[in-house]
């Protein structure tokens, strides 16, 4: 997985596959842009597959946000949705598709 | 009733009649006691309690355990547990029964670990567990299991100490046994840490070309994937996955040299704030099945996805 910072808004893009041997390079990309102290955006349509630990660090990313900021995931793919429903579904995370 | 005030009784029925003069009253009180209740039963028993029940039914939460719990592995984290945790600091009353007659041979061991890891995983909670079990219809070694796994036995008008209940952990040792082998050679890869897509995409290949539903595919990719991650995480590595096509379902089994040493892994939610622990969680959320072997030599575990 890499990650490319969002030209227009705070966050980033995320491209590949989250998983046991990029959980460190996703909490790493994530850590600046959740100091940012704006909403924070992940274009997620290039994301391929994510791990429950993967989704886990976006849920405690968005609980951090403290119901102030928003963390919002553009375009998803299935197996997050999927993983947020089971694992997170109280997690204060909005889901955006274009 | 142990003093922590967590119960764990089976009810022994004949017939329908004693299933309803088992289960209403136990029903009744809980209520009564202003106690939130839960009935998780096959959907035949759900019938006749609905009816049993008349008007006090819509204070009931039912759901249908060949469904919430055709995984063994399902019941305690997403059904019971998750019942508890809705309502905490009180009293909670459950009818769960997670043994019908037509559970497989394949699934049996596994619901016989379950029903001991009821008493581990609830100990000191305030949850009275009412488990029926069919006597006419289950084979006698089914019901000796189950006063294995009850302290407490309930038939007809008596309830009393079950004598041949056995230590929790002693009944999960003497129900691991080696897996029984594939039906045919099985697909087979070597994998280590930095491989986890190559296991992924080998479990999606095999799973379509057996024609596993499209909508099971995630499923399935995101069960192998914690599988095997917990595979080269917790273990020297490396890890093997096999799968193969059974009658009724797809396959796949991971294996890897280590050792399996906490039977509620899976069953129990970790913290809220812990970042870790959710794998298995879900791996028993969406399987039809998870059967799990170990050993000294590793441990094996084998996902059922129902095509």
């Amino acid at each position: 997985m890499r990650a490319v910072p969002l030209s227009d808004r705070c966050g980033l893009r995320l491209i590949g596959e989250v998983d046991l041997s990029t959980w460190a390079v996703l909490e790493a990309e994530l850590t600046p842009v959740l100091e940012s102290g704006e909403d924070v955006h992940l274009e997620l349509t290039e994301l391929r597959f994510i791990d429950a630990r993967g989704a886990t660090i976006l849920a405690m990313a968005a609980q951090r946000l403290d119901g102030a900021r928003r963390l919002v995931l553009h375009n998803p793919p299935v197996v997050l949705t999927r993983l947020l429903d089971v694992l997170w579904p109280d997690a204060p995370i909005e889901t955006a598709r274009s | 009733m142990s003093a922590n005030g967590f119960v764990h009784e089976a009810l022994f029925y004949e017939d329908a009649d004693r299933f309803l003069s088992g289960t209403v009253p136990f029903v009744e009180e809980g209520l009564a006691a202003g106690e939130p209740v839960l009935v998780a039963v096959p959907e035949a028993n759900l019938d006749l309690l609905r009816a049993g029940l008349s008007t006090t039914a819509d204070h009931v939460r039912f759901a249908d355990m060949t469904q919430a719990g055709r995984n063994p592995g399902r019941i305690i984290p997403w059904v019971l547990y998750a019942f508890l945790a809705e309502h905490p600091n009180e009293r909670v009353r459950i009818i769960g029964e997670p043994i019908w007659a037509g559970r497989s041979p394949v699934e049996y061991p596994a619901c016989v670990q379950h029903e001991a890891l009821i008493n581990v995983a609830f100990d000191g909670s305030g949850a009275t567990i009412l488990c029926p079990y069919d006597a006419r219809r289950l084979p006698p070694d089914v019901l000796i299991d189950a006063e294995a796994t009850h302290p407490v036995l309930v038939s007809g008008d008596t309830r009393k100490a079950s004598d041949g209940y056995q230590d929790p952990h002693a009944v999960v040792a003497a129900f691991n046994a080696p897996l029984p082998g594939p039906p045919a050679p099985a697909a087979t890869l070597v994998f280590s840490g930095d491989q986890l897509r190559s296991v992924r995409s080998f479990a999606i290949e095999h799973a379509r070309y057996a024609g596993l539903a499209k909508d099971r595919l995630i499923d399935l990719e995101m069960a192998v994937n914690e599988v095997a991650t917990n595979a080269v995480a917790h273990s020297p590595g490396p890890g093997t996955i096999r799968a193969w096509s059974e009658r009724d379902a797809f396959v796949c089994e991971i294996s890897d040299p280590g050792s399996f040493t906490n039977p509620l892994a899976g069953r129990i939610p970790p913290p809220a704030g812990s970042g870790r622990g959710r794998g298995l969680l879900l791996v028993n959320h969406v399987c039809d099945l998870v059967r799990l072997y170990t050993s000294g030599l590793g441990t094996t575990i084998r996902l059922h996805l129902n095509r």
